[in-house]
């Protein structure tokens, strides 16, 4: 005997945050990707502290690039809290603009990021340190790009006919992922530019 | 909350019954006819069982690896294979073991496994998980289709600099063990996510945490160790490759490198990786134990709680594979400590599996028995490990043939037998058909002896001075007779498994037929058909005890409302798991076929030429869009 | 010894030459790479220097193995060799038991964990039946809870499942006494490990004497360090009953220095320092070989320690010592003569 005891007719075919697979897919992605981070700065501690060319080798990096850079990745979290905000009330509108806002933003991030690579000391093959300094700067410098590149696939979706219902929700998801990319690079930041000066 | 959709006339599972309702789903969830249809197909059980076969091909591959070197290792001064072939031999042994098989036979149970188990209609982003299916096997292909073109790497399986680099190691052997790690952990890092998401947010209404079977908590410790391990050995081989082949310096003392970061980050995933071949294992024995001994496992907060200090733990012991490099004293007897530690959880779990055996009524059917040789081993490579987590009595028998004998113990004993046993006893829910006893139990008696006459010898040959990854000994040393007696069990060992063959060739085709529970068993795969329907379950179940199918009578609670001309799966909260939303399952797609291939056709290029990646990228980008490219109005990515 | 002539030594010629080969490639490339062939120069070249330095030490002339692999000892210095030997052997009937004992265990050399000849193996030995008795024991213990969990009495066996069973008293108990004495166990072998390590890692002061171990694919370069230093080849020399320092360094990959009757391994590792103390409790000869697997022919990296009375061993040390300079420019000499010579390695191994 199959008895029915509960009607899931009702319920709703997307949702935001934590309630939806994808924010937990997210989630998941933004946990390996940040292991990855972690063990990336401790393999440059550990040279920082057995390697005895260290300080020879550690040269400062220009300051002026990647300040530009950390001002606006870290300003751009306005917006992008806006659109998570908006894409949750699911006004296409604020979507709509906002979207094109963080596009532009995700654009000159990447421009910047490429000034700081052309404004690096070191190459990557000049020594360890300098391989350090590429494979940091070039993991979380792909981090950028998947998502700036995820945000204008998403710019141009939210202008045709499927900026509708779900996509709301990949809107937010995307918000979501920012995050992590902002918040991933201060420790990086910290690291590269400022660990060397002390 | 779409009210234009609740408009539209749909068809609910409410609607209709028993066949109707079946054949309309199975329509909805089914895979499409011909090549591309195989490709497209995001069916996780199909996914599953390829992930499964390959894995066994490449245990086939890996097991004729190991005759080879037991042929020439089976007297003394033989000249069977010469160094070069040989140091090849046990490279491709221990990565095809480890990476090839190990890993992904885990990861395939898991796949097949868990969305039954946990009641759902298919495994989260199952177009990811078709994508992973590929990167495995074309990593794998590559791998394999090297050593056949004489690419073969030949400096061990953790490929330790400075050895493995350019320095020493000229050929793109290393190249393409390191491009091989990164295909597969991408493949076991995107089944991880698929896993914890189906756990997490997934199971049928009703499976609150405190009713998720054992098998299934096991498999998303499992994930979460991937998840944290990984990371380190794709960061490691990328850097290695990137020494290789763009300069850079992490690996090269000279400049400011060093040799022992390699050997942290290897073995900071190198030890997870062995309760990642390991927890599937336990997964396999909390069922089997389960279902033959007519009781839910014996303590089950205890076994969760050990499989969480297990995770923890196992990111705790790395070290111990280093203490022979000349590490501070005092932090490598905090790895001792830790490393014993571990054994406290794992004699829980072996604890709680005896005193089901002790409480319950067991029946000794080949499963079973398969978990039995299971203790007797696995306990035996599980005290020898407390031997090595000392750092003295490390420093006498690490690389010796000790340690063969330990992890041989371990991983055969941990995870080889408990697989034998979910072989014979998930065989009929796959197929239909059950698989031969009587040879089962042949195979048994083959593989217990054999593994045994193998492997015992290799502990005493250890002590005796004989080192690892040597191609053949002097006669005057006196390891002949051990030898010889290990590759005489090798040979027994390795004809249990095609002997397992045979009896899955034979019983796929004539073997008795099953019906639903075969076993009489707790978990709800064995409420869905055998073989399953595409759509797993016709009605999702509504749960309401630990062992649904033990407590469930006539009365079957289901839940209904889903649409069954779409695929639409519950998706439930975390703790409770009260339904919260219909989801949309993403439909079979051709996409991820040739986004692993794009991704294939630039890595491999990426030996050659690093500009490989930078053409590479866009193409890859774009496949990827297409991938997530809507493809109707409809909410279906 | 009898192993010499019919031995392993003719059956391989080809990987002989291939080790003789690399170790020439990598003498002749290295400055100080002719040194390390002295001791082989000093016998080839110099017989009574060879007679003297084995003759008087009978506990290290039943050594030719030590030899055999990587050394090449022309007929008659040998021959000449074992005359002596037999004399020193008549004169010391004291040291005749070290000596049969050596017979017994082939002319390898001894080359087990579990036949331990010095202080740090003695102390590992022990620590090792220590864990080996209490482990096997606890192994005892499940396999004996295993058994009589399936044959203990009970209704019949396959009756329906079982589904909410009542956890009982006596099992909780077992649970709890699982769970302590586990712990106990463990944290007594945790002890018994540190104070192990102790035990075996104490350095201090004290050691009599230096040598340097440089790793090579595939061979052993050994530098006794010293005003009047000198080097060989894939042997060491030691005096018996005082801790030896060996400071291990590769010139090329990862390798590992073990000599299991002597004590653990320890690696050689690049832009890394390691250093292992040893100390030899009877004279004797040793056997070890590379344990990290460091390419081609690792199978072949074996080493020798020979463990002499303090006083051999003084005289030993000063013959090298002394004439090292001249001799040194003969090796030379000697190395840039024969060059690699792979027709005359096969030759030679036939002998």
């Amino acid at each position: 005997m199959v008895r029915s005891v509960i009607d899931v007719s009702g319920l709703p075919t997307y949702a935001f945050g934590s309630r939806v697979t994808p924010w937990w897919g997210t989630l998941s992605f933004c946990l390996l990707e940040g292991t990855g981070f972690a063990l990336g700065i401790a393999g440059y501690l550990y040279l920082a502290v057995t390697n005895t060319h260290w300080t020879k080798d550690a040269v400062h990096l220009n300051l002026v690039w990647s300040a530009l850079f950390t001002i606006v990745l870290v300003v751009s979290a306005l917006p992008n809290f806006l659109i998570r905000r908006a894409a949750m009330r699911e006004s296409l509108r604020s979507v709509r603009v906002l979207l094109l806002v963080m596009s532009a933003v995700g654009l000159v991030l990447v421009g910047l990021r490429v000034m700081e690579f052309s404004a690096l000391p070191v190459r990557w093959s000049d020594n360890a340190y300098g391989s350090f300094v590429w494979l940091l700067l070039g993991l979380h410098g792909v981090h950028v790009l998947t998502d700036v590149a995820d945000t204008l696939v998403l710019t141009v979706l939210m202008f045709t006919r499927h900026g509708t219902g779900k996509r709301f929700s990949d809107a937010e998801d995307n918000a979501f992922y920012w995050y992590f990319v902002v918040l991933s690079w201060l420790p990086l930041y910290a690291v590269l530019y400022w660990l060397p000066r002390l | 909350m779409s009210p234009a959709a609740e408009e539209r006339h749909e068809t609910r599972d409410t609607d209709l019954g028993g066949e109707e309702l079946r054949a309309r789903l199975s329509k909805t969830w089914g895979t499409g006819r011909g090549l591309i249809g195989a490709l497209s197909t995001v069916d996780h059980k199909i996914i599953g069982i390829r992930y499964a076969m390959t894995a066994f091909a490449f245990l086939l591959a890996g097991g004729i690896m190991a005759i080879i070197m037991r042929l020439q290792l089976a007297r003394p001064d033989s000249h069977l294979v010469d160094a070069e072939l040989y140091n090849q031999l046990f490279t491709m042994h221990g990565t095809t073991m480890m990476f090839l098989f190990g890993v992904p036979v885990g990861e395939a149970f898991a796949v097949y496994l868990v969305p039954l188990m946990v009641g759902t209609r298919n495994i989260a982003f199952p177009r990811l998980n078709a994508f992973s299916y590929y990167v495995y096997l074309f990593g794998g292909l590559m791998l394999w289709g090297g050593f056949a073109l004489s690419i073969r790497p030949d400096v061990g399986w953790f490929s330790y600099v400075p050895l493995a680099s350019l320095d020493f190691t000229p050929g793109k052997g290393p190249d393409y063990w390191a491009q091989m790690i990164t295909f597969t952990e991408v493949a076991a890092l995107a089944v991880s996510v698929e896993i914890v998401v189906t756990v997490l947010k997934q199971r049928a209404p009703g499976m609150t945490l405190d009713r998720i079977p054992l098998f299934v908590w096991t498999m998303l410790v499992h994930s979460f160790i991937i998840i944290f391990a990984m990371p380190a050995v794709m960061l490691a081989s990328s850097m290695l490759i990137m020494d290789r082949l763009v300069g850079t310096q992490f690996f090269n003392a000279d400049a400011g490198g060093d040799l022992l970061l390699w050997q942290h980050l290897f073995w900071f995933f190198g030890h997870p990786e062995v309760y990642i071949i390991f927890l599937p294992g336990t997964a396999f024995v909390s069922a089997i134990v389960a279902t033959f001994s007519r009781r839910p496992i014996f303590g089950y907060l205890p076994m969760v709680l050990s499989l969480i200090a297990i995770g923890f733990l196992s990111f705790g012991l790395w070290v111990h594979h280093m203490f022979v490099t000349g590490l501070p004293e005092v932090g490598a007897a905090f790895f001792t400590a830790s490393s014993m530690a571990i054994a406290i959880p794992n004699g829980v779990q072996i604890f709680c599996w005896i005193a089901t055996l002790w409480d319950g009524k067991p029946v000794l059917k080949t499963p079973l028995i398969f978990v039995l040789g299971f203790f007797f081993i696995f306990v035996a490579g599980g005290l020898s490990g407390v031997m090595l987590a000392s750092v003295p009595i490390d420093t006498q028998v690490h690389d010796t043939y000790f340690v063969v004998a330990h992890f041989h113990y371990v991983l055969i004993g941990g995870t080889l037998f408990p697989l034998v046993a979910a072989v014979y006893y998930w065989f009929p829910k796959v197929t239909g058909r059950l698989m031969d006893e009587r040879v089962g139990k042949w195979q048994f008696a083959l593989a217990f002896i054999g593994f045994n006459t193998a492997f015992f010898p290799m502990h005493l040959l250890g002590l005796h001075g004989m080192p690892r990854r040597v191609y053949t000994y002097p006669a005057e040393m006196g390891w002949g007779g051990l030898n010889l007696l290990a590759s005489a069990g090798a040979l027994l060992f390795f004809a249990s498994f095609l002997l397992m063959l045979w009896n899955m060739v034979v019983s796929a085709r004539s073997g008795a037929f099953a019906g639903d529970n075969p076993w009489d068993a707790e978990t709800l795969e064995w409420a869905a058909s055998s073989p399953p329907q595409p759509q797993n379950f016709d009605r999702i179940p509504y749960i309401t005890s630990r062992s649904p199918l033990w407590d469930q009578g006539d009365d079957k609670a289901v839940v209904g409302g889903l649409k069954v001309d779409e695929r639409e799966l519950v998706v439930t909260s975390i703790t409770e798991a009260r339904p919260d939303i219909r989801e949309e399952s993403p439909a079979p797609s051709i996409w991820p076929f040739l986004a692993a291939f794009a991704t294939a056709v630039a890595f491999i290029g990426s030996i050659y030429t690093p500009w490989a990646i930078t053409w590479g990228s866009p193409v890859v980008a774009i496949v990827l869009v297409a991938w997530f490219w809507p493809k109707t109005i409809e909410e279906n990515v | 010894m009898q192993n010499f002539g019919a031995g392993g030594h003719p059956r391989h010629p080809l990987t002989l030459w291939r080790i003789d080969a690399a170790k020439q490639k990598n003498a002749t490339d290295q400055a100080e790479g002719e040194e390390c062939r002295k001791v082989k120069s000093g016998l080839t070249e110099n017989p009574h220097i060879a007679s003297e330095t084995h003759g008087s030490v009978s506990s290290a002339s039943d050594q030719p193995n030590n030899t055999e692999r990587n050394w090449r000892v022309p007929n008659a210095v040998f021959a000449r060799f074992l005359k002596v030997f037999e004399r020193g052997a008549a004169a010391l009937p004291g040291l005749l038991g070290a000596h049969s004992c050596m017979l017994v265990s082939g002319c390898t050399g001894t080359q087990s964990v579990l036949d331990p000849h010095g202080r740090q193996a003695d102390a590992l030995a022990v620590l090792f039946w220590t864990f080996a008795s209490v482990l096997g024991f606890i192994w005892l213990v499940t396999m004996a809870g295993l058994l009589l969990a399936l044959v203990h009495r009970r209704g019949s066996p396959g009756e329906p499942a079982e589904t909410r069973p009542a956890v009982r008293p006596p099992m909780q108990i077992a649970f709890a006494a699982m769970l302590a004495s586990s712990a106990i166990i463990l944290s007594g072998l945790t002890v018994l490990s540190f104070g192990g390590q102790k035990a075996v890692f104490r350095s201090g002061a004290g050691a009599a004497l230096t040598i340097s171990v440089i790793g090579h694919q595939w061979w052993w370069q050994v530098r006794y360090e010293g005003d009047n230093g000198f080097e060989t080849a894939n042997e060491i020399r030691i005096p018996v009953g005082s801790p030896v320092d060996i400071k291990l360094a590769t010139a090329d990959v990862i390798h590992s220095f073990w000599i299991p009757s002597l004590a653990g391994k320890l690696d050689l590792i690049p832009g890394k320092s390691n250093e292992l103390r040893v100390e030899a409790d009877k004279p004797g000869t040793y056997r070890g070989q590379c344990a990290e697997f460091c390419g081609l022919q690792h199978a072949h990296m074996a080493i020798f320690v020979v463990a002499m009375e303090p006083d051999e061993f003084e005289r030993w040390r000063a013959n090298q010592a002394a004439p090292a300079r001249p001799m040194a420019h003969l090796a030379r000499q000697s190395v840039a003569s024969a060059g690699p010579p792979p027709s005359a390695a096969p030759s030679e191994s036939s002998q």
